[in-house]
Formats: structure tokens, sequence, C-alpha cells
């Protein structure tokens, strides 16, 4: 699609008449590079999609070890007229989205309980470092004993795997709130809330943000994880029935499903940061490439 | 502005302070009437910053007092602004009252 309209741009250049095809040359072979930049990184997925398709149909790339990229998008549509994949789906968000508000509020509001409390920080830093050098995953036995194999136990897996960051970074953040700007706030006789308020929270946004980006890709992954090993619904169940039957079509589509969620959900998070820190010259909008 | 009215802005009597083992001030008196201009000159370390920052109320001191009436209000080196908020926001932070957006503009202007 680039390329001819370059071509064209440059044969509108030679028949035009005068000095107006001039100014226009710059902009259009600007516009031609600018759509350049922005596709063809896609160039890569592309082909890689192209040759896996003509591998699947031509080069005798058997369908139960990896089906072609038509089969999968087939499947897709098929589980979607059923209404099988948008519950599964749906579910699966739910779950997610518990499990990281639970998780979130956990980690936050113990992360704002150390970041101002010195006392607290001794109390409970130590404890939660411990137990955040337990790989979150390891303790799924355990929590399947405890809460079975229910939701309880997807939920509480995510909300534990969430935790973790969104607790470390907002303490960071607050500890990392400019000295002299509290001392700015205690000159201009602020209050140990509007101090919070005004000061120490914005200050510790980027921290936290940053932290809720870690948190969203571990949420997912101890979704992921959860479904699979006991799960009688959601995206991670369609991969593990698919498994059953040897649909390897479905397998991979509830993998693509993943990745999606997982990219949209980054994006989401980037688009947070891009919105809630346009003052901070490292994440304004234009500042970023 | 009552007139009446003579304390002084700033009265400190007998300020000490240290740093660990050093004594940067010590029997500090110091007067300062209303609408007085006082000029602090010293070399580097002698302890002028010392002395505003303990007006200010920032730093501790060791001993003496310091009585001032009402808030000090203290302009620092650099400037100390919240690059999360807007101008307006900036000027008017600390003030009390529904019109603070009001005064900071006409201060602005």
């Amino acid at each position: 699609m680039v390329r001819p309209m370059a071509e064209n741009s440059a044969i509108a250049v030679t028949t035009a008449p005068g000095g107006l095809s001039d100014t226009q040359v710059p902009s259009l072979k600007g516009q031609a590079a600018q759509i350049r930049q922005h596709l063809l990184p896609w160039l890569g997925p592309l082909l890689l999609l192209v040759a896996w398709q003509l591998a699947a149909t031509f080069g005798g790339l058997a369908p139960h070890i990896l089906p072609a990229p038509s089969r999968v998008a087939l499947a897709a549509v098929k589980l979607a007229r059923t209404g099988e994949l948008m519950s599964d789906l749906g579910i699966s968000l739910l779950r997610a989205a518990i499990g990281f508000a639970i998780g979130g509020a956990v980690g936050f509001s113990l992360g704002i309980l150390v970041g101002f409390s010195r006392i607290a920080e001794t109390l409970l830093d130590r404890t939660v470092q411990m137990l955040r050098a337990i790989p979150f995953l390891a303790a799924l036995p355990l929590v399947i004993v405890w809460l079975g194999i229910g939701e309880g136990a997807k939920i509480f897996l995510v909300a534990l795997g969430v935790s973790f960051p969104i607790y470390i970074n907002t303490v960071l953040g607050i500890r990392q709130v400019d000295p002299k700007l509290l001392e700015l706030a205690q000159v201009r006789g602020l209050s140990p809330l509007q101090t919070i308020r005004r000061i120490v929270l914005p200050g510790a946004l980027p921290s936290v943000l940053t932290g809720i980006r870690y948190a969203l890709a571990t949420a997912w992954l101890a979704l992921v994880v959860a479904e699979t090993i006991a799960a009688s619904s959601g995206i991670g169940f369609l991969a593990m029935d698919a498994r059953e039957f040897l649909r390897t079509d479905v397998i991979v589509l509830a993998i693509v499903i993943y990745a999606a969620i997982g990219v949209t959900a980054d994006a989401i998070a980037r688009l947070l940061e891009r919105r809630l820190l346009a003052w901070h010259p490292n994440y304004g909008g234009e500042a970023r490439p | 502005m009552s007139g009446a009215d003579t304390r002084p802005a700033v009265l400190i009597e007998g300020l000490a302070r240290s740093y660990g083992s050093r004594t940067v001030i010590r029997g500090l008196h110091l007067r300062m009437e209303r609408g007085e201009f006082v000029a602090l000159i010293g070399e580097s370390g002698c302890g002028k910053t010392t002395l505003l920052r303990a007006i200010a109320g920032l730093d501790r001191i060791d001993g003496g007092r310091i009585v001032t009436s009402g808030r000090p209000a203290v302009v620092f080196q650099e400037h100390r602004l919240l690059p999360w908020d807007s101008l307006w926001r900036n000027v008017a932070l600390g003030l009390p009252g529904p019109n603070a957006r009001t005064l900071a503009e006409t201060a602005l202007r």
C-alpha cells in the first residue's frame, strides 16, 4: 500500500505544472515516510503469519501439531457463534478484574501505610518482603487445598500476584517524593491531609502506575495458570478442554486471546500514564517516541 | 495594619543549633521589627541558611527560642513548584478559603 502511493506522488510531481508541486512534494513524501514508519514494523509478523499459513496448507505441517491461522480464525468464528467464546472470555476478564481490584486495594493500602509510617514499615515490611520471595504461583497447591478449585482460588491467586508489585511501587513512590516539596508544604502551612493529597500522592503516582503495569502482567499470568490447572469455565478451560479432543486450533486461539488481552491491558495502562502524567517530561504525550 | 501592634516580626533569644559535635549557631539574639529590612551576610557555612531554616520552622533547634508573629513566609533559593499542578494552584497553595483562585490570579496579573 505504501510504495504505490509514493510512486503516484512522484508521478504527480512531474506532471503538475510549476511551483505549486514543489511545496507539495515534501509533505507528501513526509506522509509516505510516516505511513511507512507505522506499517513497516508489521511486515515481519505478517510474513511469519503467511509462512505459517503456507506451511500448514502446502508444507505438510500437521494440523494437530500447529493448525493453520485460517483454521484458528475459523475456530474463533465458530465459538463466537455458539456464544462460548464470549462467555468464557467474560468469565476470565471478570476473574482478572476482581482479583486485580482486591489485590490492588490490599497492596495500595499496605503501601500507603508503610510509605507514611516508619512504625508500620518496621512491623510490616520484613514480613511482606519475605512473602514476596515466594514465587506466588508456588502457592497454588496450597490455595487449592484452602479454597478448592472454585472462583475463590483463582481470584485469590490473581490478588496475591497483583498485591506485591503495587505494594512495592507505592512505598517506593511515597519515599521518592521530593523532600523539598514537603518542606514547601510545611512552610505553606498545609495540613497533613492536604500534604498527602496535593504533594505526596501526585508525586508517588508515576511509581504507582509502574506498579499497576507490572501488576497487570502478573494478574494475567496468575489467571492463565489458575485456569489451566483447575477450571470449568474461562479461556484457560477452553484451552484445556480442547486439549482433551486434540483441538489444537482452539488451543492456539486461547493462546492468541491471552496475548491480545495482555497487550490491550498494557496499552490501557500506558494510556493512563500518558493522561495522568502529562505534566511529567518522561511521560507527556509528545515527549515519548 | 493596626499600627498599635509593636511586637517584633521575629524575635530570637539564645538560639543554638549544632550538627553532631559541630556547633553552627550559639547564643544568637536577633530582633526584627515589622517593616524592617535585615540583610544577613557571612561567608559560606557560617549558618545563614541554618538560621533561616530555623526561623521557617523547617529544622529543629537545640536551644533558645524563636518567636514569630504569624506564619513566616519563606521564599526558597531555587523554585519549588508542583509540576503536576497548574500555575494558579501553585500560587494558591495553602491559601485558605474559596476565593484562593481569584487571589492567585490577581497576584499573577
